[in-house]
């Protein structure tokens, strides 16, 4: 396990390797193709004048909003649409025909309503990231275990508590799942928001550095996001092992017969 | 006596395309205090009965009555076991969480004596699949206890324990009834449990089910695992039970 994991390592040093070799043979001459070295002495300087808390630290905070809003939006609606059936039928039209609309395609008209600011760029990403997660929390209130809904019933408990005790946490794993899809949208969206409007961010970084013809500072951003989004991934990885660590335990039950 | 449980012509039929007719016409009535079990051939509507009791499905006819009254709802005061003790507790609580869901007030020493009485009390901050099987029926014993009912019902909870578990199970649920004057009425295909555990057994026909015939059991308390399974009234009960069951249809 650990041997095939050094030699996924060895391949992406083999290519940067190989990146770095055909700018100093010579043999790729461009202002548009910096060494990997110079990348590195970019990501070291910080971007130069700007820093990069300064170009991350915003695309960061939109991010997280809007995740943090699609969250709580498709948990709230996703549970009371998993467990109302006819609210379900009402609503499922609307949201086949908005979830089908790419986010990115969103951003032109919102802006007549939002300008080009913070308030665009977040709802943006909250309604990209929304759906996922609706889906999701609709699927797993469906998945409880109907032993379980009869438990409840059986014991007069009330609605809200089988809602609140019974469906959400029945519901989690596949919340959790939605989640991780939506953080992967929210980054993208992220960044293609600030390409098309805005000021500021990574995304309108990078698009800048390449009008400013500035390569280096604009790899070293590429650079910088991938290892961003590698790390959100893991991060989140974590966080859903420590919540749902009661599902393995099932799971190894089941196992085990 | 007085009938705490009264069963009225019960009849349930599945499905409206092509109906399927579980339960012809079932009556019985059960007191106060009592145990009553239920037999029946395999797939006879024995746990669709049971559930119609507990109000969890309704009847296509006739009608069950708690004290009197019609039950159409869970009613307050009857809990239902399920067989399936590992999809009935819930995997995200710890023991001592899943008893207290079953408590109107979450009293602490309630949820301590209750596991307890099953013998349980070491295993309060431990999760459901940590516990063997026998361990998870205690729990959901424990729990049914907690909403104090005045009925319990039983669907074949013993069923997928081992043996020796069952036996253990057996002492544990008559001590329980001992203690708390409950009325059980208990749903089994295992002739011997019905027998050992039960005052009066219910011998229901095959599908569409009604009531055969209702036994006294003559076979003294306290039961005994063992001497209990040796008396002769026990065994020509469980004479009689068999036959019947095994008639051919």
């Amino acid at each position: 396990m650990i041997a095939m994991q050094l030699r996924g390592f060895g391949v992406v040093v083999g290519l940067l390797l190989l990146w770095e070799l055909s700018v100093r043979s010579g043999a790729v001459r461009s202002e548009s193709w910096p060494a990997v070295s110079t990348i590195l002495q970019a990501l070291g300087t910080g971007f130069q004048a700007e820093g990069w808390g300064q170009v991350f630290g915003s695309s960061l905070r939109r991010m997280a909003m809007g995740f943090l809003l699609a969250a709580f939006a498709g948990i709230t609606l996703g549970l009371l649409l998993g467990a109302s059936p006819r609210l379900h039928r009402i609503v499922m039209p609307t949201q086949e025909i908005f979830r089908v609309l790419p986010g990115p395609a969103l951003v032109p008209p919102l802006i007549f309503l939002l300008g080009v600011d913070d308030a665009l760029k977040v709802s943006v990403i909250a309604i990209a990231a929304f759906f996922p997660i609706l889906l999701n929390t609709i699927a797993g209130v469906k998945a409880a275990d109907p032993v379980h809904l009869l438990v409840a019933r059986t014991f007069r408990i009330p609605r809200r508590r089988v809602l609140l005790g019974i469906q959400l946490p029945s519901a989690l794993p596949y919340v959790f799942a939605g989640c991780r899809i939506s953080l992967g949208i929210a980054l993208i969206v992220t960044v293609v928001a600030e390409m098309l409007a805005g000021s500021e961010g990574v995304g309108y970084f990078i698009v800048s550095m390449q009008y400013a013809m500035r390569a280096g500072d604009m790899y070293a951003a590429i650079v910088l996001l991938s290892a961003i989004g590698y790390l959100l991934n893991r991060l989140f990885l974590a966080l859903e092992r420590r919540a749902l660590w009661w599902a393995r335990g099932l799971e190894r039950q089941a196992a085990h017969g | 006596m007085a009938e705490l449980l009264e069963i009225e012509r019960v009849a349930k039929t599945f499905g409206a395309v092509e109906p399927v007719a579980a339960l012809r016409s079932v009556d019985l009535a059960v007191a106060k205090g009592e145990f009553v079990s239920i037999v029946g051939p395999s797939g006879c509507g024995k746990s669709t009965l049971l559930q119609i009791i507990a109000g969890l499905i309704p009847a296509s006819a006739g009608e069950v009555r708690l004290s009197g009254r019609v039950v159409r709802e869970p009613p307050e005061g009857v809990v239902y076991l399920f067989q399936q003790y590992s999809r009935s507790l819930f995997p995200w609580l710890t023991v001592a969480e899943n008893v207290r869901f079953g408590l109107r007030h979450s009293a602490q020493d309630r949820c301590r004596e209750l596991l307890q009485m099953v013998g349980l009390a070491d295993f309060s901050a431990r999760y459901p699949w940590e516990l063997s099987g026998g361990m998870q029926q205690r729990v959901s014993i424990a729990r049914a206890l907690a909403a104090e009912p005045s009925v319990l019902l039983l669907d074949e909870p013993f069923s997928s324990v081992d043996a020796l578990t069952r036996l253990e199970l057996h002492g544990l649920i008559l001590d329980l009834w001992g203690k708390t004057g409950l009325t059980i009425l208990l749903v089994t295909h295992d002739v011997e449990e019905a027998v050992y555990l039960s005052d009066r057994i219910a011998l229901l026909t095959r599908r569409p089910a009604e009531v055969a015939e209702v036994f006294a059991n003559a076979l003294p308390r306290p039961r005994r695992p063992v001497e209990s399974r040796e008396d002769a009234r026990f065994l020509a009960l469980r004479h009689e039970l068999l036959t019947r069951l095994l008639q051919p249809a």
